[in-house]
Formats: structure tokens, C-alpha cells, sequence
């Protein structure tokens, strides 16, 4: 143990200062940092909710347009982080015409949109204006996590509207061994906390989400300290910072909606699920459908997404792994090769 | 701004000036010194104190709310030098606990039954508390001291204790703010505020409650008792995380001690935090994933729910003879519009579907569109927006 002779002890505790005067100098230096710039334009908005197209330089290849549904949770700059590593730019790349329904920041007056409303209003309303400008009487649904269990609902209550559907790391079961955020819902008392709160706040969110990983936010800050001289690697790292700290509250009836139907009853995969006076069946999702889970994801474990592919009515169906973790999947480098190319190849062969 | 900046250049040209003392004593110990591990035991210390001092100062500022006093030009440079701070504080830290460890196995003199006599036990409940962000909760702690004087104080007279009430409530607002993690700031001084108005403004602050002093009495007292069984709740919470950290603490100890006697040991301290690291965050996922801790962590977002809905309560009590309009009532104006709203989304629809039927007709066929959906307009927005956050 080298490391443990006085002349190294000072040298070690010498050098994590200078890191940290250094890391000090070079934050005190720099502005925000731009996450999610691909260039886009709103072409729809309702209340907080609104419809981006991310604008192409050149024509789309696939004719069916995509809609990408982010979760609720966090934001979806996640999937445009940086311009070399951008889920959605590889998506353009490929040749595909995306959408993406931006859910907003709800405020203490959205505090009663319930899951239904999210659901069978905004994303059916999205759903419905890019048919209309597209002249597509079907389009592909991308649905990611959260997003992904909502793409889920809204294709088999509404499956002639939906060619396609990709699921990204989704729960659907949830009650499964390892997954610890369902294991917690279990014990939560869902009604307290949204008549308290009313909106539930996203840092509550979110430092229940750090508590998964106890010891990562250390980890990674004593790390970093290695790289403050570094300012691509500093960019990086508070790029994906800043997009964690982006916690959007969740509207306090969807919020206990969620938790009591889907994570404490699990009433999606058992076919009990009710939504706008419909039950949603699992079975009358018949598209073609690509379910793509990560292989070391904490927050959805692979257990959670897998059975969907049992449950839905589609003859053509894939399931897909990918090595990594839950956002690793969209921002790792082996991503930026193989998950985006991968996808488009998959809608294009299904775009006839 | 020029105040700040003068703390900063202080700190900054300090710090320099400490790591430039360690280096050149660095350079001067040899290893026939007898007392060098005491001098480097008390330089670290000092770096521990400086450290330390720097890190409560450095908050001052910052929360402080003096606006232009912030040297960072965006609040998440602000939050990144803050938890590389923090971080730092941890790994320091665990450096300073584990040394004598480590030191003992490098000599061939450790034993494992000796492993607690040389971790300093303080040291190491602050360390979990830091790691766990239970110091954040000190003000809890000095909330129920107080409470519990006001307690006595309202036994011998109701009257001096009613004039008293306001800051009673003023001094647990931190840790609502703490524990709510809305915006504490704001939140706390807008509450403060409202507290030391009502006090002024009420004489005798009891007798002008709608519910009168015995009502207004019994919740306060009721919140105390939700924040005692709170506080019990969360001792056993804290509890459970220290027994954790001490069985993940020894298998660290073992896996070490082990390496030891292979010669396969850590060339720097880095790589012994990976190692702690690893160790520690699978014990503590495995105690997560128990029905006994979720169950607990449950309880106590339950009672930290019900104390926040009793301390709304409580304040809306307060502010009712004023012209303010409070929380429950804007909740009343946020359903209606709600319902309103989605009477409107439900003639939207009707109108909708309506005109598809009517284009659906054969003698309207001819006129038909590839696809009949209602087309709002289009609309540039700046993406990313944020709305009223």
C-alpha cells in the first residue's frame, strides 16, 4: 500500500484540493450547457403539452412517421444529449421523419389530469395531427419507460392508428424480484403523498431514483475531479447532470394512478387495467412490435419489459437485448452505432 | 458581488498556499523520523478543518439569496461545484477513517478483532450520516428542543405562548423545506413571513383563530406528536443504514486483509474506494430490496406527508382572517377548471367526430380528404421550453 506513506497521504490530499480549486476555476467559467438542440419546431400544443417534428435537411425515407413518447419523468433531451451522441439524430440519419410529444412542466393547476387524459387526450390528439399532416392513417409509436408503458396502453386501445410499435426499456410487469422502485411502491402510500403535495415534486422523484445507486452521485463527483482539465469531458459529464437535475413534477392523479393500478396491482399484464371506461387488453395489440430492453437496467430490469412479447396479439414481433443500462442504451457509444441503425432497418422493412 | 468575490479569491489563494505547505513538508519528512506520522496526522487535520469551515461557508453565500453574490454563471455550475464538494468531503473522509486500517494491515499488525478500535466511531456515524444526507435533518432535531420548552412555556401561560407560536413555527421550517425538497428558500421565507406577520397582527393570537385556543392548541399539539413518531421512525431508519454500513464496513475490512496476505493490495487510494464502493452499494441495494426497509422508508413518507397536509392546515388557520387567498382554496379553482377543461376536450371531440360523419356521407364523398382528422394549427415554439416551472 503504497499510497499510505506520510509523503503520499500529503501528496494525495495536495492533489484532490488542486483538482477541486481547479474544478472551482473552470465551473465558475462556464454558462449552461445546451442539451437536446437538434433543430425542431412545435407544430401543435395544448395546455402544457406540445407536438415537436424534428426538422430534415433532406426527405425522409420511411414514409410512416414516428412519434416519439417519452416517460413523464425526467425530460427527453436524454435521447439528443450532445450532437455526437443523439439517439434522435441517428434516428434522422437512418432516414426516418420523427415526432416527439413534449409533456411540458405541470404546475399546481394540472395537479387533476389523470392518466386517462394523458393518454386518451394529448398523445391520441399527437397521434391524430400527424395522420392529418402526414395523410398516414397509421403511424409508428416509439414509446420509452414510462413513455413506452403509454404507447403500450394507447396501441391496444387504439390499434388502428398504430402501424408500428417500439418499446424502449418499459415496464410492464411490475411486480417483478429485482425491481426495487416497485418493491418500494409496494409499502408507499400514494394517497398521502399526492393529497400533500398535490403535483409530486420531481427532486422527491429524483432522490428516490439516486437512492437506487446509493454511492453513484460520490462515485462519479470524485471521478470527475480527475477530468475538470478536461473540457470535452467536463461538458459531458454536466451535460448529463443538468439533464438529471431537469426533474419535471408529476401530475398528482396520473402519479397515483400509475403507482396504485400499475405498480402496486400490476393490473396492465393481468388484463385489469381500465381506461376511459375501456379495459385494456394486451391482446389486441396486433402490430408489428420491436421491445428492446438493456440488459443492466436498474430503474426497469429486463424482467419487467421481456413477457410483453407473450402478451400482445402481433404475430410479428422481436425482442431485442442491449448490453448496458437504462440510459446507457441511448447515450453509450456502442449505441450510437448499432441501437438507432438497428431500429430503422427494423421500420424499414415494415414500411409498405 | 465584490464581497463574494474577495471570500473566493481568500479561499482560492489560501488553499494554494496550504497545498504548496504540505508539498514542501512533504519533501522534508523522511522516513527516520520517528514522529512523522503525527505531523501528517495533524496536517490532515488541519486540511479536515479548513476543508470543512470552507464547506459551511461556502453555503453562505449561495443560499444566503443576495442576488448577484453567486460567482457561477448558471445554477447547475453552482450544484456541480457543490456536489464535487460533498463528494470530496466523503472521500476525505473515508481516507482519514480507513487510514489507521490500512496502516495496520501494511504492517502486518492488523487483527480483525481489533478493526473497530481503530475506526474512530464518531467519524464514522458522521460519515454515514453525510453519505445518507441525514445531517441535513439537524434541524428537525432542534425543532422538537424547542417545541418541547414551548410545550412547558404554554402549561404556565397560554397568552405569553401564543405570542410565541409564530417563531415556534418559524424555527421548523427548514426542516420542512429539507425534508419537502420544494423550494426551500422561497418556501420557508415565504412561510416565515406569513408567521411573523400573523404574530404581529394578532393580539392575542388566540383568541382571533376561527376554531378558538383549545382547537388551535390540540393541533399543534397533534403536529407535535406526528413529528415525534416521525423522528422515532426515522431513528430506526438510520439505525438500519448504520447496522448495514457496519457488516458492509467489515467485509471491506476482510476482503482486505485478505488481499493483504496475498501481496494483492491497493497501489493508491482511489482504488480502495472502488473497492469499498462496490462492497457498500450491493449491501445497501440488498437491505433496499427488503420488505422491512421499504416498508419503514413508506412510513416515513406517509408521516412526512401527513405533517406537511397538518402544517398547510395549521397555516391556512393562521392566514384565514386576511385577504390571502390560501392553498386549499386554489385547489378548489385548479378542480373546476380541471372538470371544465375536460367538458370542453369532450364537446371538442363530439364536434369532431360530428364533422367526420358528415364528410363521411356519400354526397359529401367527393370532397373528402386522404384522412379526416381535425387539424389545429401550427404553431412555432422554442423547443425545450420551460413553462412556468
Amino acid at each position: 500500500m503504497d499510497f499510505l506513506s506520510p509523503q503520499r497521504v500529503l501528496e494525495e490530499f495536495a492533489a484532490t484540493t488542486t483538482k477541486l480549486a481547479k474544478g472551482f476555476d473552470a465551473l465558475k467559467q462556464l454558462d449552461e450547457v445546451a442539451v437536446g438542440v437538434a433543430p425542431k419546431q412545435a407544430v401543435w400544443k395544448k395546455d402544457k403539452v406540445q407536438l415537436l417534428q424534428y426538422v430534415r435537411e433532406t426527405p425522409a425515407t420511411a414514409r410512416t412517421p414516428i412519434l416519439i413518447v417519452y416517460a413523464l419523468v425526467n425530460r427527453h433531451d436524454m435521447m439528443d444529449i450532445q450532437a455526437d451522441r443523439s439517439f434522435i439524430r441517428n434516428l434522422q440519419a437512418a432516414g426516418l421523419d420523427l415526432y416527439l410529444i413534449d409533456w411540458g412542466y405541470p404546475t399546481p393547476e394540472d395537479r387533476y389530469f389523470t392518466m386517462d387524459e394523458y393518454i386518451n387526450g394529448y398523445l391520441d390528439d399527437a397521434v391524430n395531427v400527424i395522420r392529418a399532416r402526414t395523410g398516414q392513417p397509421a403511424i409508428t409509436l416509439m414509446g420509452i419507460c414510462q413513455g413506452g408503458t403509454f404507447s403500450v396502453i394507447y396501441s391496444a386501445l387504439h390499434p388502428q392508428k398504430v402501424k408500428n410499435l417500439v418499446t424502449l426499456v418499459t415496464p410492464i410487469d411490475f411486480a417483478t424480484p429485482r425491481d426495487l422502485l416497485s418493491k418500494w411502491a409496494q409499502h408507499l402510500d400514494v394517497d398521502a403523498l399526492v393529497d400533500a403535495h398535490g403535483n409530486v415534486p420531481g427532486e422527491l422523484l429524483n432522490a428516490g431514483f439516486a437512492l437506487l445507486k446509493p454511492l453513484l452521485k460520490t462515485t462519479k463527483y470524485v471521478s470527475i475531479l480527475n477530468a475538470v482539465d478536461k473540457p470535452e469531458q467536463l461538458l459531458n459529464f454536466l451535460r448529463m447532470e443538468q439533464w438529471i437535475a431537469d426533474s419535471p413534477s408529476q401530475a398528482g392523479e396520473c402519479f397515483r394512478q400509475f403507482v396504485k393500478e400499475l405498480y402496486q396491482q400490476n393490473r396492465l399484464i393481468k388484463g385489469t387495467l381500465e381506461l376511459g371506461g375501456r379495459t385494456v387488453r394486451l391482446a389486441d395489440i396486433t402490430m408489428p412490435l420491436l421491445n428492446i430492453y438493456a440488459q443492466e437496467d436498474h430503474l426497469v430490469p429486463p424482467e419487467a419489459s421481456i413477457p410483453l412479447n407473450d402478451l400482445v396479439g402481433s404475430l410479428d414481433k422481436s425482442l431485442t437485448r442491449f448490453a448496458g443500462g437504462h440510459i446507457g442504451v441511448f447515450v453509450g457509444s456502442r449505441s450510437q452505432k448499432e441501437l438507432a441503425p438497428g431500429i430503422a432497418h427494423w421500420l424499414h422493412e415494415r414500411d409498405t | 458581488m465584490e464581497q463574494t468575490a474577495t471570500f473566493f479569491d481568500t479561499w482560492y489563494n489560501s488553499t494554494t498556499k496550504l497545498v504548496n505547505d504540505w508539498r514542501e513538508a512533504a519533501e522534508k519528512l523522511s522516513g527516520e523520523q520517528k514522529n512523522m506520522w503525527d505531523e501528517t496526522e495533524k496536517m490532515q487535520q488541519n486540511w479536515m478543518h479548513s476543508f470543512q469551515s470552507m464547506l459551511q461557508n461556502m453555503h453562505l453565500p449561495f443560499m444566503g439569496g443576495a442576488s448577484g453574490a453567486n460567482p457561477f454563471a448558471h445554477t447547475g455550475m453552482q450544484d456541480a461545484f457543490f456536489s464535487m464538494l460533498k463528494s470530496t468531503d466523503v472521500y476525505t473522509r473515508l481516507f482519514q477513517l480507513w487510514q489507521p486500517v490500512l496502516q495496520a494491515m501494511q504492517n502486518n499488525s492488523f487483527q480483525s478483532q481489533d478493526f473497530w478500535k481503530l475506526i474512530d466511531q464518531q467519524g464514522f456515524k458522521t460519515f454515514v450520516d453525510k453519505l445518507f444526507g441525514f445531517d441535513a435533518v439537524t434541524p428537525v432535531r432542534t425543532f422538537m428542543d424547542q417545541s418541547t420548552q414551548m410545550m412547558k412555556l404554554w402549561m404556565n401561560s397560554a397568552t405569553e405562548a401564543g405570542k410565541n407560536f409564530g417563531p415556534m413555527f418559524g424555527n421548523g421550517l427548514p426542516f420542512f423545506g429539507a425534508l419537502t425538497q420544494l423550494n426551500p428558500q422561497s418556501l420557508t421565507q415565504w412561510y416565515m413571513q406569513m408567521a411573523q406577520t400573523a404574530q404581529r397582527s394578532l393580539a392575542p393570537f388566540w383568541g382571533s383563530t376561527n376554531t378558538g385556543q383549545m382547537p388551535s392548541m390540540q393541533s399543534a399539539v397533534g403536529m407535535m406528536e406526528q413529528w415525534g413518531n416521525y423522528m422515532t421512525k426515522l431513528n430506526q431508519l438510520q439505525t438500519m443504514l448504520y447496522k448495514h454500513s457496519v457488516s458492509a464496513w467489515e467485509k471491506v475490512m476482510q476482503t482486505m486483509a485478505d488481499r493483504a496476505k496475498e501481496g494483492n493490495v491497493p497501489t493508491d487510494f482511489n482504488q480502495f474506494y472502488n473497492e469499498w464502493s462496490a462492497i457498500n452499494e450491493a449491501e445497501f441495494v440488498t437491505l433496499f430490496n427488503t420488505d422491512e426497509y421499504a416498508a419503514l422508508q413508506g412510513e416515513l413518507i406517509k408521516l412526512n406527508s401527513e405533517m406537511n397536509q397538518a402544517y398547510e392546515k395549521q397555516m391556512e388557520v393562521f392566514l384565514q382572517p386576511y385577504p390571502v387567498v390560501l392553498r386549499s382554496q386554489l385547489d378548489e379553482v385548479y378542480k373546476v377548471n380541471h372538470e371544465l377543461r375536460g367538458r370542453i376536450n369532450s364537446l371538442e371531440k363530439l364536434v369532431s367526430e360530428f364533422q367526420n360523419t358528415q364528410l363521411n356521407k356519400p354526397e359529401n364523398q367527393a370532397q373528402q380528404t386522404p384522412v379526416e382528422i381535425k387539424t389545429p394549427n401550427a404553431e412555432e415554439n422554442k423547443p425545450g421550453r420551460k413553462e412556468n416551472k
